[in-house]
């Protein structure tokens, strides 16, 4: 592995520049397809991920291209990735959908699965009215057309 | 797409990052339409129905099969345990996720999420159910009430729909659900069957599709005249809807036992005839035992209690020229205390080696077995949540998909 100490850098949308070894670059599919087309470019701007997300997006994949790393006592190495995951997620709502969208742009897949999933979680007891303001909807039923709905799905509104 | 897939000079970079605006901090992110789907399609089926609500758009876009159709490929991955009985005019559906089963094998209690219900005013009998919808059985119950239908219905979503009546005599109906992933459809297979003194066969076998507008039985041809064991438990695998029988005839003379394999799709009828077969005993349990058609039997025929010795495990490993191999297990001793006077069913393989094992009626408190067939260990998980009832005949399945999408 000729290319494994090559370095990357990620230019966030401020044009910081985030200096990544070209394994932790490749954990971004989007990046790894540029490459793939024969980008040769040493520094790769991120125009629409901000320095404070797109530091998190490469912390998230450091750690994971680390622990793939390790050869031999994958149990206790897959658990400890499973702790660092929790941890990472644990952030407000607004972040949380940051690190989605960023995810969703780069095409970190790992990422963009425990982002939704921690979103699912937290919303899949709550009431339709709380759900609206988490995602920014606006309520455009009349309160006539929200009675047959609710009524239609009585049951999932009951313990 | 083309800017990102060059690499940028400096000046150009800080062009492009001058016109992307960074959020002010107290700006709300969003999230566009597609990865909301993403996110809902991680949630349980009744956070689904209650998502319904927040909007026009939402309303709809949950309903049209893009979103059901990843639902059902998130939901797949994580199967449920399904329990299902009927009490107080109502046919209730529980269910509680199985990696809780797996996951924490020192866990003594899960709780279930109760899902649906189906206003209903007489018990029902329940086919295994396929890609998350249920079918009830027909037979003597419903044949004696004169408004009684069969019916379909999905326990995610509360939808039912009822068949229409298999014309039939005195005889016994039977039904099997089916599903066929490739073609994506649902079809039940019902046979009458005449019950004289001694002799009982399958006379008629019909087939009805389910989504196809109208639903109508249709006649389908049975090559080898058999008789479906009503006691055991069907397992559709791939499409293959499989499901245990006796040769047609008198009991006296009837000798040869069989699985029958209904192909969904080309609606085509097949069987696997072996002399093991004959030493299944009742009720017996079809299961998939990673990826092959596996048989869990108990010991003896009839109900398995504290004091029942153990069961078998058939596996077949070829279907076209049936290769069978079994193994039997004996229950530890603790498997008497746990269990006692409780009479329970196989119910199916959870994880790799766990079988599990649950009553067959509600009771307070109301415990399921998990015998480990590694480790020849048994435990027992307590149910919670079905609420003050007691005594209704319940029935428990593994491996139930949530699916929401709607009957049509």
């Amino acid at each position: 592995m000729s290319e494994s100490n090559k370095k990357i850098s990620l230019i966030s949308s401020e044009g910081e520049a985030f200096e990544v070894s070209e394994a932790v670059a490749r954990e971004f599919e989007i990046v790894a397809h540029m490459l793939e087309d024969g980008c040769s470019g040493s520094s790769i701007p991120i125009t629409t991920v901000d320095s404070n997300i797109l530091g998190k997006v490469i912390e998230y994949c450091t750690k994971h291209v680390e622990v793939g790393n390790v050869e031999g006592n994958s149990e206790k190495a897959e658990k400890d990735l499973e702790e660092f995951d929790k941890r990472f997620i644990a952030v407000e709502m607004n972040t949380l959908f940051s690190l989605i969208l960023a995810a969703n742009y780069l095409n970190v897949k790992g990422l963009l699965n425990i982002g939704c999933q921690k979103v699912a979680d937290t919303i899949k007891d709550m009431k339709p009215e709380e759900v609206r303001s988490i995602f920014n909807i606006e309520n455009d039923y009349t309160p006539a057309e929200e009675e047959v709905v609710r009524k239609e799905n009585e049951w999932a509104f009951q313990p | 797409m083309k800017k990102r897939k060059q690499s940028v000079s400096k000046e150009e970079v800080r062009i492009i990052s001058s016109t992307t605006s960074t959020k002010a901090s107290g700006e709300k992110s969003c999230l566009p339409m597609d990865t909301i789907l993403e996110v809902l399609s991680r949630l349980p089926a009744k956070s689904i129905a209650r998502c319904r609500v927040v909007s026009k758009d939402w309303g709809s876009t949950l309903c049209r099969p893009y979103f059901t159709d990843l639902f059902l490929k998130m939901s797949s991955l994580s199967p449920c345990l399904l329990f299902t009985f009927h009490a107080e005019g109502k046919w209730s559906f529980f269910s509680s996720p199985e990696s809780m089963l797996i996951s924490d094998q020192k866990s003594s209690s899960v709780a279930v999420d109760s899902l649906s219900h189906v206003p209903i005013d007489y018990p029902i009998r329940v086919c295994v159910p396929a890609c998350g919808l249920l079918c009830t059985k027909d037979e003597w119950v419903l044949s004696r009430k004169k408004d009684a239908r069969m019916m379909i219905c999905n326990p995610s979503t509360g939808g039912f729909k009822l068949l229409p009546k298999v014309k039939t005599g005195r005889g016994r109906v039977m039904t099997y659900l089916g599903y066929d992933p490739i073609e994506e459809v649902y079809k039940v297979l019902c046979m009458t069957a005449s019950e004289r003194p001694y002799i009982q066969k399958a006379e008629q076998h019909q087939v009805l599709t389910l989504g196809t507008g109208k639903l109508n039985w249709r006649m389908i041809e049975c090559p080898i005249s058999h008789y479906p064991r009503p006691r055991d438990n069907e397992i559709c695998i791939n499409g293959v809807l499989y499901y245990s029988a006796v040769e047609g005839g008198s009991w006296r003379t009837s000798t040869s036992s069989m699985i029958v394999c209904f192909d969904i799709r080309s609606e085509k009828l097949k069987f696997i005839v072996d002399e093991a077969i004959k030493d299944f005993k009742s009720p017996s349990t079809l299961i998939n035992y990673k990826g092959k058609l596996g048989i869990l039997t108990p010991h003896t025929s009839g109900a398995i209690d504290g004091i029942s010795i153990g069961f078998e495990l058939w596996v077949i490993d070829d279907i076209e020229k049936p290769t069978l191999w079994r193994h039997a297990h004996i229950f530890p001793p603790l498997w008497d205390t746990l269990v006692a006077q409780t009479s329970v069913n196989i119910v199916g393989l959870t994880g790799d080696s766990e079988i599990v094992f649950s009553p067959t009626v509600v009771s307070n408190p109301f415990y399921i077995f998990c015998y480990n067939m590694e480790t020849k260990s048994i435990r027992r998980v307590e149910i919670k949540g079905f609420g003050p009832v007691t005594g209704q005949n319940i029935y428990t399945f593994l491996n139930h998909m949530e699916n929401v999408k709607l009957i049509t």
